[in-house]
């Protein structure tokens, strides 16, 4: 089965800091993301230019928030969203990929 | 037969008019009894006080308008670091007498006296002047608000106030610093106000992210002053920071008015760089405060609450507003959260680890730095020595020796402001020295790998 590639380019929205919670989301809606992760057919190129300072959790989880936690697994995120930044940016999003995964609750069970 | 009074046609144009002219003058007395913030001006709707001055007054006394003049002396200490009751308490007065503002054609500032100062202070400060002096201009008055004053004593006070204070703020550009001192100086100030436009988006979004880029470079000047660079680490951590801080000012606070302010003065023998990050609108407690009781969020912190009044924790110098401030700023708590999918709450941690690599650099006087966050009535001052010790990754910061959110946080980190005195939003104000981590030596080599 031949699988198909679309890309996501963050160039195309401004830069090089990328925040906001509702700029991620917008970002999401528009690329119709929801419906991307139900397609096993479609592998996602995400590139980060490498002129990037930050990508903040709020933007990066308002983008893939719901997909990360559709996959449930950062190795199953990531092998739908192959993401091409620098490493420090890559610690960044390794860590809020992470943070999304992580047990919510605020006292110990 | 009664005789009829019967009018010319000139007569009846006048009675005509003078009918339109009385019908006009009862409309206008309706519209400032029932809609009396709204003015109409060129058809368009301006608010006849500023948002900023209502919120800040808050039933505050006003210090007295004489002959159409507020004169106001600026305290020896205005600092939001030092005495943040003092200063959020002068301001909250100056906006009290802002709110007449028909009566006020002048405005005094005695800075004289003013020895001990901060950015954030004398920001807000020049905040409710400058909303007073935009509204007087926007209703076309005749005559401009007149704004005199008294410079500082202190000679390098007077550069701040020269530099990014009042004088800056009204734009007087013959007290501007000289170009020989303005060479020593590195002045950053942008502010967000979206109150008198329509919300937009995209230009929010593009406003914010265009200020972080160029506060970076700012923050890069100041470290060329000492031969010192931000690492990409440094970019990285700094850029995430102010994303974050800036994008819960307008997530958050439900009106978006942000101001990003940065100042270093090299002219001083141990030049300390000061960041101010502000915004109005609804304080960090009242986010949770008026969330409903079976809100994701509430239940989610509810055990935190019930353990402290089980434990009869609250006093006049703890109450329930300082615990849902203390609360708000765990990791993966946001009142935007409805359920443990949702991903929200990880900004002001991003914060925190920023400010604990400068701490873990060693490249600074510890005791000389301080962070403080303020939010409505709730003062958090961020000791570097506590916030070292907490590990990484940074989850919970409770201001305790425990970092227990069981346990009552120290009085040394949180506390209660003055009675009666709130800042209806929040307030980050950073002060450090300017040899800092994060840096790369004149051979681009990085610093401890921070």
């Amino acid at each position: 089965m031949a699988m198909k590639t679309m890309e996501i380019n963050f160039n195309d929205f401004g830069g090089p800091v990328y925040s906001g919670r509702p700029s991620g989301e917008s970002i999401r809606e528009s690329k119709n993301l929801d419906l991307i992760d139900k397609d096993n057919e479609v592998i996602v190129d995400v590139k980060i230019p490498d002129n990037a300072f930050a990508v903040t959790s709020s933007f990066f989880l308002g983008l893939f928030g719901p997909s990360i936690m559709h996959f449930k697994t950062k190795e199953a995120f990531l092998a739908k969203y192959q993401i091409h930044a620098r490493d420090i940016i890559m610690e960044s999003l390794n860590e809020y990929i992470g943070f999304a995964l992580a047990n919510k609750q605020l006292f110990p069970v | 037969m009664k005789k009829v009074f019967q009018l010319d046609k000139k007569s009846n144009k006048r009675f005509a008019q003078q009918k339109h002219y009385h019908e006009q003058k009862r409309y206008a007395r309706w519209r400032r009894k029932f809609r009396p913030s709204i003015h109409m001006i060129n058809n368009k709707h301006v608010p006849t006080i500023s948002p900023i001055i209502k919120i800040l007054a808050n039933n505050t006394k006003p210090f007295d308008i004489k002959k159409n003049k507020i004169t106001i002396t600026i305290p020896t200490s205005f600092s939001i670091l030092d005495n943040p009751s003092q200063a959020i308490s002068f301001v909250q007065r100056l906006a009290a007498s802002c709110l007449d503002e028909k009566n006020i054609k002048e405005i005094y500032i005695d800075h004289s006296k003013l020895v001990t100062f901060d950015l954030s202070a004398n920001a807000i400060l020049d905040t409710v002047i400058t909303e007073l002096k935009s509204l007087k201009k926007r209703r076309n008055r005749r005559k401009a608000l007149i704004c005199r004053g008294k410079f500082p004593k202190n000679e390098n006070v007077e550069r701040f106030i020269k530099a990014i204070g009042i004088i800056k703020h009204l734009d007087i550009s013959k007290h501007a610093p000289k170009r020989e001192e303005a060479d020593k100086l590195e002045v950053f100030d942008e502010r967000l106000s979206m109150l008198h436009s329509p919300e937009n988006i995209a230009a929010k979004s593009s406003k914010r992210d265009r200020t972080i880029a160029s506060f970076i470079e700012h923050t890069n000047k100041c470290l060329a002053k000492v031969n010192k660079q931000l690492t990409l680490t440094g970019k990285r951590n700094l850029s995430t920071y102010l994303g974050e801080v800036l994008g819960n000012a307008e997530e958050h606070a439900g009106m978006i008015d942000w101001t990003l302010q940065g100042y270093l003065d090299t002219h001083l023998d141990e030049p300390i760089y000061e960041i101010s990050i502000f915004n109005f609108g609804k304080s960090i407690s009242k986010t949770l405060e008026e969330l409903d009781s079976n809100h994701y969020t509430k239940i989610q912190i509810k055990e935190y609450i019930e353990a402290h009044k089980k434990k009869k924790l609250f006093s006049d110098a703890w109450n329930l507003e300082n615990l849902y401030t203390v609360v708000a700023l765990q990791r993966n708590v946001s009142s935007k959260n409805t359920s443990e999918l949702t991903t929200r709450g990880q900004g002001t941690m991003e914060l925190l680890k920023f400010f604990q690599s400068i701490y873990s650099s060693n490249l600074f006087e510890n005791h000389k730095t301080n962070m403080a966050i303020i939010s409505g009535g709730t003062y958090i001052n961020f000791d570097f020595s506590h916030v070292s010790k907490l590990g990484n990754p940074l989850n919970t910061i409770a201001f305790n020796e425990q970092n227990d959110l069981y346990c009552r946080p120290d009085e040394k980190y949180v506390k209660n402001l003055k009675e009666g005195v709130s800042f209806p939003g929040t307030i980050i104000a950073l002060r450090f020295p300017l040899i800092t981590s994060q840096l790369v030596d004149e051979n681009g080599n990085e610093n401890n790998g921070n």
